[in-house]
């Protein structure tokens, strides 16, 4: 559905889909993957948000949640917009190549994730020099 | 039935550990190299310091830790059962996601970190039995204040079990009065010449039932386990309580 130039239609809905932080999460370890049933989707992304947010060990209950958010409405939407084939009766998510102006977008999404990301640590410093000047 | 019978049966259970991460992490693997665990690795563009692991039981997600939290396996903090502390909240995490796996270690600080979980569970809730194995008076020396305050400071019952040579009342008489209150079980018995044991039976909550089973090979290597399944802990106190006490 996204080839080059993508029409202002398809673009906003790629953005619009795609600004649900646990979408891009599923997104990256598709890109590395292509193709995986959407229980080790869950369990991948759980942990890899918890341990970004700082709120790791990722349990078995936040896990379901994901599970049925990914089930009923994230693999849906980025199915929708032809980013992935979403097979319901097998549970499995498979990316869908190439990804025209979506792959570039998410490399550099992907890159700001870790840059706006503030660990506890450097805000700690941060307060630090605050106090040293 | 002995005691090794319920390590053969906790060696039939084998969890899959999957290791994300930008590049294979060897501490991870070195950790498990002697773990009944299957570590497989799979390449995902996380910050280095963001690498994570999954853990599985068959096809279950048991749960997901971040890889530096693995190091406090390793080199736990070993403080007082009646310490707080927040690296002692994510020690007992890791403790969780990997219960009723077999290791071998030759790592007495983690048996030890992992046995003071287990007391300090049993001093936090206060009630029930807490069981206890000394292989010897050296193993059993530093631990004789901690052991005459949980049976001293609190409802618990706490019993320890010795080789029937070994009577620290008779041969060490200053410990008697820090250890008024212990229940002592001599035994002749070779098992309690090596095995390392703690174990709560959870007082009035099944769900505080842990356990901590490890044997000394006599060249300093433990192979054991620990469980917080509370059928598995009854088992394993009944053992000690119809043979030793």
């Amino acid at each position: 559905m996204i080839d080059e130039p993508p029409s202002s239609a398809d673009l906003d809905a790629v953005l619009r889909v795609i600004s649900d932080r646990e979408r891009r999460f599923a997104l990256y370890y598709l890109r590395e993957r292509e193709s995986t049933s959407v229980e080790r989707l869950a369990d991948v992304v759980g942990t890899w948000l918890a341990v970004e947010d700082g709120t790791a060990p990722a349990g078995v209950e936040e896990r379901d949640r994901l599970l049925r958010a990914l089930r009923e409405t994230h693999l849906p939407e980025l199915a929708d917009i032809g980013l992935l084939d979403y097979d319901r009766e097998t549970g499995t998510a498979t990316l869908i190549p190439p990804c025209g102006v979506v792959d570039p977008l998410l490399e550099t999404i992907a890159s700001l994730e870790h840059a706006t990301r503030v660990p506890p640590s450097a805000e700690a410093a941060a307060a630090r020099n605050d106090r040293a000047l | 039935m002995s005691l090794a019978e319920f390590v053969d049966e906790v060696a039939d259970r084998r969890k899959r550990i999957t290791v994300y991460g930008p590049e294979p992490p060897e501490d991870v693997s070195d950790l498990f190299e002697t773990w009944n665990v299957t570590v497989d690795y799979e390449h995902l563009p996380t910050a280095p310091e963001d690498a994570f692991i999954t853990v599985h039981e068959g096809e279950e997600f048991l749960g997901g830790v971040s890889a530096a939290a693995l190091s406090t396996l390793t080199t736990p903090t070993v403080g007082d059962p009646w310490g707080e502390s927040d690296r002692e909240e994510s020690y007992r995490e890791l403790l969780e996601l990997l219960d009723d796996t077999l290791f071998f270690s030759q790592n007495r600080r983690q048996l030890l970190a992992t046995s003071r979980e287990f007391e300090e569970r049993a001093w936090r809730h206060g009630t029930g039995g807490l069981h206890a194995t000394f292989q010897s008076e050296a193993a059993f020396g530093p631990q004789t204040e901690v052991y005459g305050r949980l049976a001293g400071q609190s409802d618990l019952s706490v019993h320890v079990y010795a080789p029937d040579d070994w009577r620290p009342v008779e041969a060490a008489p200053e410990w008697a009065p820090s250890t008024d209150g212990v229940h002592w079980h001599h035994a002749e018995a070779a098992e309690l010449r090596r095995t390392w044991l703690v174990a709560y039976d959870g007082g009035s909550d099944p769900e505080q039932k842990c356990a901590l089973v490890a044997f000394d090979d006599d060249g300093g290597e433990y192979e054991g386990f620990w469980t917080y399944d509370p059928g598995l802990v009854e088992e394993i106190i009944g053992y000690l309580q119809r043979n030793y006490a």
